[in-house]
Parts: structure tokens; C-alpha cells; sequence
């Protein structure tokens, strides 16, 4: 890598002048040679003074062809690295996201050669992803229906139970639910994971948001009859509302969820004067999350419970994870098995 | 015997819609878009409409407007597909009372279909009747038996809001807004203060209480409830 950085233009603007006087003083040489030969066996002596314009032109006429001769042998060189890039770039176009490509060692060559396979490496990261996702929702929208289609046409037939009836209607009940609440989510995942910008922010109270949404589970928490601890003062920050307030309903949902009844969710808000961010952290008594699952929890339909004996499709952790992101902020999650705290950090 | 309006372009859900309301003992009348809405209101007194927004020919945000526009207070329940943040808003300032997305759970509807048609009552009679005590807010004034007690007008507010939503938790910012404004610089130990003054009236009386709620707020909470 040159220390100096020659910008793009120029570094090519030199090369190609360059590569003119080479081929200009090639050629000049060669012609210069071709004269002398002729000289010297005496075949242009012939012709004399009078005319010397014929000399001057059988110059010109064999610089001209000797120098396009040169011209076309050189600049396969330069000429070969657009050649690359252009295969590069088709086969990108056409699906082939493996292509890479490697123009030499010129500074300029080497810069080239780092975007593309940069550009190469995106695209086929996001194919993946996408690719991944259409099929982890696939799957996770075949399951309940397949259970769906499967206990109602059971149900179809007359000799069941009263009981098995009953069993059967509950788990239809659930799994048309379930997919209810997946296509809520993922609408919400498709909506956040579309934008790359952070827009409409204003200036907002965050405590008071954060206690307007633990009311919105009020009924949840008193049938658990946890108890709720959200002593803060007023904070002020700048953000988009409602973005941040589908981070704190998953996580105050996620928080009571798996919560052992009678336990307590401490939700606190830490702002130290000597950085310039705001922590909102998220405490609750239950089970703890084990290391290798604490990155997984992030991911797209991840559950810790993958019997999805429990509600929820998975989407709402990195719905979270995202916004989080587009706010320039971070997400955590610190576990033991007495408590687990999720932590969002965001810059005021 | 309450009378509901359900308005939704899907005959399944206007069906589904009607069981679950029937179950209920209420009376049933259905449209399938806001214009034939407006024609069966016109045509029998109903007390509550659950509307849909997205029909053809009238949408659901066309006929509450239609309907507020000419001060007409029916209590309005949306119940529709749209989910986002901003629907939501744009629900409410065209003037719906409550707002619920689909898939509903019926339990939660029945809920506060409940819940709005006690408020449309207090809001039309003005008072608030728990057991023996009466609330009037006309003439802020609140009454158990021969015991009167002429209030000043924030803290018989304060107490009227609490009791209007019982059991509901409201926060102090929440009470402060709604009842001194927004932009009165009132502090928090108004609230305090004057939750104090309720309590130290009503001291006593078995039929409600003020609770505070740590960290969060305060709500009234009514010990005869029945609904």
C-alpha cells in the first residue's frame, strides 16, 4: 500500500502518458533504425536532395504504421486488467457471486481488484442471507400449517372423542396464532431490515416511554403477579419513538415471558455523565442463556425452546438487534442463572 | 341490550364477528362498506360500531371522520389488518375510540367493547356511580349517602379520571398532561399532593382506593366491581 495516496485520475491520466512516450520513442526508434539501415545500404541515397519531401514522408508514413504496430503489441498490457474487470463484472451480473478477480500490483490495479471483490463478498453475503431467510420462513410457515391441515381434517371424521376434539380444536387454536403473530412480526422485520438511514427522530422522554409500554403488559405481569421495578428519573433523547418502542415491548415481553412467577423485573435506566450514551437494561429472574446461545438469540427465528412449545416466532430479538443498529447503538445480553440482563445502548 | 354495528368487506369475518358478539347477548347489524354503515344508522339506533378500514366505496377512516364531522359521539372500535405505528395515529385522528389489529383475540375485544361503552355512559350521563358514592361532574361534586363533598376542580378531576378507567395504571406525566396541560410547568409533587388530599378525603370509604403503583404511577381501583 503507497503511503501517499495518488488519486485515481491522475494515477491513470500518468500511466497513460506514459505509455505514450513509450510507444512514440519505440517507435521513433525503430523507424530511426529502419532509416539508418536504408541509408547506410544506400537505397535512399538514390532518390538525392531535390526531393526531399519523399524522405520526410516515408518518415511519417512508416511512423505512423510502425507506431499503430507498437501501439496495438503494448497495449494488450493495460488493456488485459479492463478485459478482467469486465468478466469480473459480468459474471457478478449473471448469478456467479464467487467471481474474484486480481489486476497485478499497481497501486491503482490493487485498489481496483480490493472493490470488486469487496463488491463480489457483498452480494454474495446478501444472497445468502436471503436465501437463508426465504428458507428458515418457509419452514416456519409450513409447520403450523401442516399441523393445522393435519388435526382439522382428523377432525373431519365422526368417531372422535369429545376429548380428542377438544385437544385437537386447542392445538389448531394455537398454531393459527402462532402464524398470525409470525406474519405480524415479520411485516415489522421486512419494514425495519429495508431501511439502511435512520429517519424521523425527535426529541422525546424515554422514561416516560418506557413506562407507557410495561403498562401496555399490565395484565400479563399481574397474572404472573411479578413485581415491576422501574424507579428512574426523566431522560430526554433523540431518536424515532416508535422504532424504540418495539425494541422495549420485546424485550419487556421477553422479559415476563420467562419469568418464574412472583419474580421481580427490574427495568433501570443508566446514563453517566461522562460518556455521551444513554443504557436502558432489562433485568429478570429467569433461566439463564448459555454462552454459545447468547449470539444465536439475535438471529432470525432463533428460539431457545426449539419444540416452539412457546409463543412467539423467534423475529423479535433481531427486529431489536436492528433497530438498535440503525440508531448506532448495541444490544447485550449478560446471563447467569439467578438473572439475565439485556442492555441496549444508545448514543444521546 | 346493546345494539352493534359490524362493518368489514369479508363475509367470514362479519359472520365470526357476529357469533362472538351474540355470545354476548348483544344485537347484531352488519355492512359490508361505510356507506352502507351510514344507511343502517340512519335506520336504527345502535350504541357501538366495529369498522374495518380498508373497504371499497367508503374506508373505515372516511366514515369516522364523516361521522365526528357532524358531532356524532358513537363510540367507534377499529378493527383492521394495518398494523403500523403511523395507521394507528391516523386512526385516532380521525377520530376512532379504540384501535385493535387483526388477528384479534375476541376475549380482548369483548374487553373493551366493555370498556367503551361504560365510558360513552359516563361521558353522556357525566357521573360515575360506584356502589353508593356518585361522582357529577357537572357539579364536581361527589356524594356516598347525605355525605356531599364539593371539590376543587383538578383534584375532582384527577379522581373523576382515575375512576373512570378503574384499575387502569396512569402515569404521573400522563395524569399531569392530561389534566394541568402539557405545557403548565406543574412538577410532579403536584400529583403527589394531590393524590394525598383524595386520599385523606375518602379515607375510609370501602368503595374505591387509590393505589400507587411504585416506579410507574397510580390507579383507583373499585371494591364492589361487577362488570
Amino acid at each position: 500500500m503507497t503511503k501517499h495516496k495518488v488519486p485515481p485520475r491522475t494515477a491513470l491520466t500518468i500511466l497513460f502518458a506514459i505509455m505514450i512516450f513509450i510507444i512514440l520513442s519505440l517507435t521513433m526508434f525503430i523507424v530511426g533504425i529502419l532509416v539508418f539501415i536504408l541509408v547506410r545500404t544506400g537505397i535512399i541515397n538514390k532518390l538525392g536532395p531535390p526531393n526531399a519531401l519523399i524522405p520526410i514522408m516515408l518518415l511519417a508514413f512508416a511512423s505512423i504504421l510502425v507506431g499503430t504496430l507498437v501501439g496495438t503489441i503494448i497495449s494488450r498490457a493495460p488493456l488485459r486488467p479492463a478485459t478482467l474487470l469486465i468478466n469480473g463484472m459480468n459474471r457478478l451480473a449473471s448469478g456467479d457471486y464467487k467471481a474474484r478477480i486480481d489486476l497485478g500490483n499497481l497501486s491503482i490495479a490493487r485498489e481496483i481488484t480490493t472493490s470488486f471483490n469487496t463488491l463480489a463478498e457483498e452480494l454474495q453475503h446478501t444472497e445468502m442471507l436471503r436465501s437463508d431467510f426465504v428458507n428458515n420462513f418457509s419452514h416456519e410457515l409450513k409447520t403450523p400449517l401442516i399441523s393445522i391441515r393435519g388435526f382439522a381434517k382428523l377432525l373431519q371424521k365422526k368417531h372422535l372423542s369429545s376429548e380428542q376434539q377438544q385437544e385437537y380444536l386447542a392445538i389448531i387454536v394455537d398454531e393459527s396464532t402462532r402464524l398470525c403473530d409470525m406474519s405480524t412480526s415479520v411485516l415489522n422485520l421486512a419494514k425495519v431490515e429495508n431501511q439502511s438511514i435512520l429517519t424521523d427522530t425527535a426529541d422525546f422522554n424515554l422514561s416516560e416511554q418506557l413506562r407507557s409500554c410495561i403498562l401496555l403488559f399490565e395484565k400479563k405481569w399481574s397474572q404472573k403477579n411479578l413485581t415491576i421495578r422501574a424507579d428512574f428519573e426523566e431522560h430526554p433523547v433523540h431518536a424515532n419513538e416508535d422504532l424504540l418502542k418495539q425494541v422495549w415491548i420485546n424485550l419487556i415481553d421477553n422479559a415476563i415471558k420467562f419469568s418464574p412467577d412472583t419474580g421481580e423485573i427490574h427495568v433501570f435506566i443508566s446514563e453517566p455523565l461522562s460518556s455521551d450514551e444513554i443504557t436502558v437494561s432489562v433485568k429478570n429472574n429467569g433461566p439463564m442463556i448459555s454462552t454459545e446461545n447468547q449470539n444465536r438469540i439475535f438471529n432470525k427465528f432463533w428460539q431457545g425452546d426449539t419444540s416452539h412449545s412457546s409463543e412467539g416466532s423467534g423475529i423479535g430479538l433481531s427486529i431489536a438487534r436492528r433497530i438498535t443498529e440503525l440508531h448506532k447503538g448495541n444490544i447485550s445480553v449478560v446471563s447467569s442463572p439467578e438473572e439475565t440482563i439485556f442492555s441496549v445502548t444508545l448514543p444521546r | 341490550m346493546f345494539h352493534m354495528l359490524v362493518v368489514d368487506d369479508d363475509k367470514n369475518i362479519r359472520q365470526l364477528m357476529r357469533a362472538v358478539l351474540e355470545a354476548e347477548n348483544y344485537t347484531v347489524f352488519t355492512a359490508s362498506n361505510g356507506e352502507e354503515a351510514l344507511e343502517i344508522l340512519d335506520a336504527h339506533h345502535i350504541d357501538l360500531v366495529i369498522i374495518d378500514i380498508m373497504m371499497p366505496r367508503m374506508d373505515g377512516y372516511e366514515f369516522t371522520k364523516t361521522l365526528r364531522s357532524v358531532q356524532n359521539d358513537l363510540p367507534i372500535l377499529m378493527v383492521t389488518a394495518k398494523q403500523l405505528p403511523a395507521d394507528r395515529k391516523q386512526g385516532f385522528l380521525a377520530g376512532t375510540d379504540d384501535f385493535m389489529t387483526k388477528p384479534v383475540d375476541e376475549e380482548e375485544m369483548i374487553l373493551r367493547i366493555k370498556a367503551l361503552l361504560r365510558r360513552a355512559k359516563i361521558a353522556s350521563e357525566r357521573k360515575i356511580v360506584i356502589g353508593d358514592v356518585t361522582l357529577d361532574y357537572d357539579s364536581l361534586c361527589v356524594t356516598r349517602g347525605d355525605d356531599m363533598q364539593e371539590l376543587p376542580q383538578k383534584e375532582f378531576l384527577l379522581l373523576y379520571k382515575l375512576l373512570s378507567y378503574p384499575g387502569k395504571i396512569f402515569t404521573r406525566i400522563q395524569l399531569m398532561d392530561e389534566i394541568w396541560g402539557t405545557d403548565s410547568g406543574t412538577g410532579w409533587e403536584t400529583i403527589t399532593v394531590h393524590i394525598s388530599r383524595l386520599r385523606k378525603r375518602f379515607d375510609g370509604w370501602p368503595e374505591f382506593e387509590i393505589e400507587s403503583v411504585r416506579g410507574l404511577g397510580y390507579k383507583a381501583v373499585k371494591h364492589n366491581d361487577k362488570a
